[in-house]
């Protein structure tokens, strides 16, 4: 795709987000084919998720500070004319009625307390394994979490297209299934990792 | 400075896949205890009506442990049925397709294609399958009042599980339409551990047909086809039984029919509180491989397998706890 083209995708994208812009088929066949315009697209909804509030968990307000300082710092990768506008969004929301002392939006409390070397750690790792990031995806072991147990191994192959046929026969009898038609298969769609528990004795 | 985007993304998807772990809000203030099972009643079969008979199609977020993944569905519905279609934006683009007849699942990642086409045969649009009353003997209803949820109003409905063998649901209702536009499941730690949510959704009068086309042709795929020749058996006698069932389950269905990848004959026995299913397959395997044995986990799905005398596996599934598979498994059995 020529520059020209990628950046008016983006354009799209953005103005989509911010709600300027239809989801037209030209835009849809983008998001299906382009790595690049489905990573923006999916990195562009988290931000604005985030920052519209549309999550409810509280988080620091030094941290969002902090974040929004790097959003108005950041020069190139994302469009600056959207990292300003998500910037907009989130002055309107700090000096917004409800926001005293903390911001809605997604967080936990370990990110709070998370340092920059770990997050450059991740990043490191994003960064050589792109794909991963491109289809907003992160393991939160290879960031230190630590209190994952019992002990999980990924299924192989066979045991995982077995279980996959299980769950279409499962779904068609369920009562998820009866109450949310086709909504569960999304297990399958996403290729949700199948995995064995091995409980340590 | 290049990463510093990255360093920033990373840092929301740790904060996105973090909230999957994170608690629920505690329904002790400002959530409204439903004394009046009425009007949840109302709203879940609002939901169902809405999901099998309004015309839309959106993009979600699904999220469960530690991976997000973002998915376009096209719902339609009309005088000849529902038809709908589930496709991934991520990686390698699987998908879903569901009509009146048939499954379709394709899975770009393995080449293949599986058409299951045993359909359970029902009216269209379905009867509402909900008794809230008596589900309220295992779980307890609070409307949680209104949110919005990708630019609709939406009203949220928390159901909260009496013991450790079922989840906990918050269901975000679209209050015009009644489509579910997101929701939470929590396990018996009342941890969240998985959600979709909507990030965009556009009601339609019809749907264009070249939207539920799948988007490959399935030339050299590897198609696996069931239902053609083979009879299913449907709520025949079965020797099998599950001995130990928590409360309020009881067995809703069996049947018998031919696995489409395996060719193996399969016995499928469902059980069900009126709001989760658990189903049970038990089949004569002349293969190891593929058998799962133990517990396993596929999202907010558990599984449990063992292997019984003659070759006989059973295995466990269904969207409820650990608990609940193991102890099922582990207590199946056939009588002589």
């Amino acid at each position: 795709m020529s520059d020209s083209m990628t950046e008016k995708v983006n354009e799209k994208i953005s103005s989509l987000i911010d709600d300027e812009q239809v989801l037209d088929e030209a835009l849809i066949g983008s998001l299906s084919n382009d790595k690049e315009a489905k990573a923006k697209w999916a990195r562009y909804n988290l931000v604005s998720d985030v920052l519209n509030d549309r999550e409810h968990y509280k988080v620091d307000s030094s941290w969002f500070t902090q974040l929004s300082a790097k959003i108005d710092n950041e020069p190139t990768i994302l469009a600056p004319r959207i990292l300003h506008s998500f910037s907009k969004k989130v002055v309107k929301q700090i000096t917004g009625v409800a926001v005293a002392a903390t911001v809605a939006m997604v967080a936990i409390l370990g990110v709070q307390k998370m340092q920059v070397s770990q997050l450059e750690s991740a990043t490191n790792i994003a960064s050589a394994t792109s794909a991963t990031v491109n289809n907003a995806r992160i393991n939160l072991a290879t960031l230190g979490t630590t209190d994952i147990k019992p002990v999980t191994l990924r299924l192989n192959k066979a045991k995982e297209s077995k279980l996959s046929s299980y769950l279409v026969n499962h779904y068609e009898y369920s009562m998820t299934g009866k109450m949310q038609g086709v909504m569960p298969y999304m297990r399958i769609v996403s290729v949700t990792p199948a995995e064995r528990i091995v409980h340590e004795k | 400075m290049k990463n510093k985007f990255l360093i920033l993304t990373s840092s929301l998807l740790v904060v996105l896949s973090g909230h999957v772990f994170a608690a629920p809000e505690s329904n002790g203030s400002g959530n409204s205890k439903a004394d009046n099972i009425d009007v949840v009643e109302n709203w879940l079969s609002k939901m169902h009506q809405a999901a099998h008979t309004v015309n839309y199609q959106g993009i979600f977020v699904y999220g469960q442990k530690n991976n997000l993944s973002s998915m376009r569905i096209i719902h339609s519905a009309d005088a000849n049925g529902e038809r709908e279609r589930l496709l991934s934006l991520d990686g390698t683009g699987r998908e879903v397709i569901r009509s009146k007849n048939s499954v379709t699942c394709i899975l770009p990642d393995s080449k293949s294609v599986t058409v299951e086409k045993n359909r359970p045969k029902s009216k269209f649009p379905p009867a509402f399958p909900v008794k809230v009353s008596e589900l309220s003997r295992n779980y307890t209803f609070y409307l949680a009042g209104k949110e919005t949820v990708a630019g609709h109003t939406a009203q949220k409905i928390i159901i909260e599980p009496k013991d450790q063998f079922r989840y906990g649901h918050a269901l975000w209702i679209d209050d015009k339409t009644g489509l579910l536009l997101k929701t939470h499941l929590m396990d018996e730690t009342k941890q969240t551990i998985e959600k979709f949510m909507f990030t965009q959704i556009d009601y339609m009068e019809n749907i264009p047909e070249k939207l539920l086309k799948p988007s490959i042709s399935g030339q050299n795929f590897t198609w696996y086809e069931s239902g053609q020749d083979k009879k299913e058996e449907k709520n025949v006698s079965s020797s099998w039984r599950v001995k130990h069932l928590p409360s309020g389950f009881n067995a809703d269905m069996n049947r018998r029919h031919v696995m489409p990848r395996s060719g193996i004959a399969i016995e499928q026995l469902m059980y069900s509180d009126g709001l989760s299913s658990v189903s049970v397959f038990i089949e004569k395997h002349s293969n190891n491989n593929d058998q799962i044995t133990g517990d396993s986990q596929m999202g907010a799905i558990n599984a449990c397998g063992r292997g019984l005398e003659n070759n006989i596996h059973v295995t466990v599934v269904g969207e409820v706890t650990n608990a609940t598979v193991k102890m099922m498994c582990d207590s199946v059995y056939q009588i002589k």
